[in-house]
């Protein structure tokens, strides 16, 4: 479904990604763990067309993302829904338009059913009762809620979500995981969870694989958190501190 | 002495390199939104939404600059008319250098400081913010969405201010003519309107709607530009700052330049 190999991508002369490579099959969660500036986000990029590869290749649904031209983009790209870091919401609209605007701009789809899917896309975010709000009149976390609502709001069969839960307190984490699994169990999505959170990407996750290096450091099931994989220990932060109590 | 003039000759030439290359990225978009606007629909409403953002708004700053530049004209050339005992002559020669020049300059470089600025500031900040990266996901088309409806925008709202800045310039003149230079108001205004119908063109003034018809080309010329530097913006905050800036910098050169170029063409080769 989706598959990078051996990817290296540098911005400037400073290398960010050096020879990833791991796969996400169709219907799995697979989460992306690693250090703040490790290639997170920048690998998220690289599987919508954003960001090319400077070698090696990313397919996703068997389309080469870094070869495909901007017909074969734009169509994969309406298939994906992608949750940005900070929301990215558009602030002269207000919550509902937001979510709107990619049925409106890129489909055409009848107002009516436009109604529909926003109304059950907000709904699906608890935030039909702000949905008149400006982005600037909503906390960050509710914004990273808009953001999500307008990532399912065109029914993608990928979606990426970029620490879809920082800054949000603990029930709503728990609830935006229970979103994530729904999507999943429900409509088949295949998904790539960006977090720092160990407890939504112990819930959501099928497969963990944690970034370092410009590559996946270490892989495998939620379990591997708990291990004493030393690669995992240095990325937990355990033993990094020159004199740990524990 | 040698040092200053090397160093002022350096910064000249880094001047022009930003601008040529601000000036060729904005020429690509400039096409685009050309293409945009051949081909599909055209919605009103957020070129409405523009047209007051960008130009309602600027109207009150463009009286009053054009209303003291029209005094002040009126000032210097009635004082020296004077001398001859011409100070008749003043409406004729603030109104003609009112409408061919000085209202779509100053409408100009006004709308470019006020209105380009902010374009490069809002569409900087969208840059920085991943919102035009999340748009590219979406697939909306940028040029579509966002610069379309701005250029249209100033394209209406530009020659619009324009106009009103010729009439304000005109009645400060008119104040200044009646009040320091004892220019019957009666005299004032036929030498004026004949003045400005002594070049008719399908009984339009030509003064004025060569006037307008730069003002068009600076309007489009300021939007295409202030989108063009925000969507290339990087860095953050700062290279909000650098967009805005370089915005400004690049629309004001290249509409003077511009206002020269469009000048010798209606009045230097085609009159001769
Ligand atoms: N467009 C870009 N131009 C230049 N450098 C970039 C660009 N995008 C990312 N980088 C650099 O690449 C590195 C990885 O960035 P990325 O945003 O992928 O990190 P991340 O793992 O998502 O971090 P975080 O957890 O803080 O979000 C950073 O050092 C960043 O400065
Ligand atoms: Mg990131």
């Amino acid at each position: 479904m989706i598959e990078f190999r051996d990817v290296h991508k540098s911005f400037g002369d400073r290398p960010v990604l050096q020879g990833l490579s791991f796969h996400v099959r169709k219907g799995e969660s697979y989460v992306i763990m690693g250090p703040s500036g490790s290639g997170k986000s920048t690998t998220l990029l690289h599987m919508v067309g954003v960001h090319r590869a400077d070698r090696g290749r990313v397919l996703v649904q068997g389309i080469d993302v870094a070869d495909a031209g901007i017909e074969e983009l734009t169509a994969l790209r309406q298939r994906i829904g992608m949750v940005f870091q900070g929301g990215a919401l558009l602030n002269w609209l207000n919550v509902y338009d937001n979510v709107a605007l990619p049925l409106r701009e890129t489909r055409s789809l009848p107002e009516a059913e436009v109604k529909e899917r926003v109304e059950e896309a907000i709904k699906l975010v608890w935030l039909w009762s702000d949905r008149e709000k400006l982005p600037s009149e909503l906390s960050g976390g509710m914004r990273k809620r808009v953001g999500l609502a307008r990532a399912i709001v065109t029914r993608p069969e990928i979606i990426l979500y970029d620490e879809p839960t920082a800054g949000l307190d603990p029930a709503m984490s728990l609830q935006i995981d229970h979103l994530i699994l729904d999507m999943k169990r429900r409509l088949g999505v295949t998904s790539v969870v960006v977090t720092h959170d160990i407890p939504c990407a112990t819930r959501v996750g099928d497969r963990i694989g944690i970034i370092s290096g410009g590559r996946i450091d270490v892989e495998g099931d939620p379990g591997i958190l708990d291990s004493r994989d030393p690669c995992v220990l240095r990325f937990l932060g355990h033993g990094s501190i020159p004199g740990d109590v524990r | 002495m040698l040092a200053a003039v090397g160093n002022s000759a350096r910064m000249l030439y880094g001047e022009i390199l930003v601008s040529v290359r601000g000036a060729g990225a904005s020429v690509g978009l400039l096409i685009d939104t050309a293409q945009r606007l051949v081909s599909g629909r055209v919605r009103i409403r957020p070129v409405l939404d523009q047209m007051f953002a960008g130009g309602v708004l600027t109207i009150p700053i463009v009286v009053l600059v054009s209303l003291f530049m029209g005094m002040v004209l009126a000032l210097q050339t009635g004082l020296e008319l004077l001398k001859f005992g011409q100070q008749d002559l003043v409406g004729v020669i603030v109104s003609v250098a009112m409408c061919r020049e000085i209202g779509p300059i100053i409408t100009g470089i006004i709308l470019s400081a006020a209105v380009g600025s902010a374009m490069a500031a809002e569409l900087g900040t969208m840059s920085v913010s991943d919102e035009l990266t999340a748009l590219d996901v979406m697939t909306v088309d940028k040029t579509r969405f966002l610069v379309l409806p701005r250029v249209l925008a100033l394209a209406v709202m530009c020659p619009i201010l324009t106009l009103f800045a010729d009439l304000v310039g005109i009645v400060g003149a008119g104040i200044v003519g009646v009040n320091r230079l004892n220019v019957g108001l009666q005299l004032f205004i036929t030498t004026t309107v004949e003045a400005l119908r002594g070049t008719a063109l399908f009984s339009l003034p030509k003064d004025l709607y060569v006037g307008l018809f730069k003002a068009i080309i600076f309007g489009i010329v300021i939007a295409v530009v202030g989108c063009a530097a925000g969507m290339r913006a990087t860095n953050g905050a700062q290279g909000v700052g650098d967009a805005t800036r370089r915005a400004v910098r690049i629309s004001i050169l290249l509409i003077v330049v511009l206002n020269y170029i469009l000048t010798g063409l209606f009045f230097g080769v085609v009159s001769r």
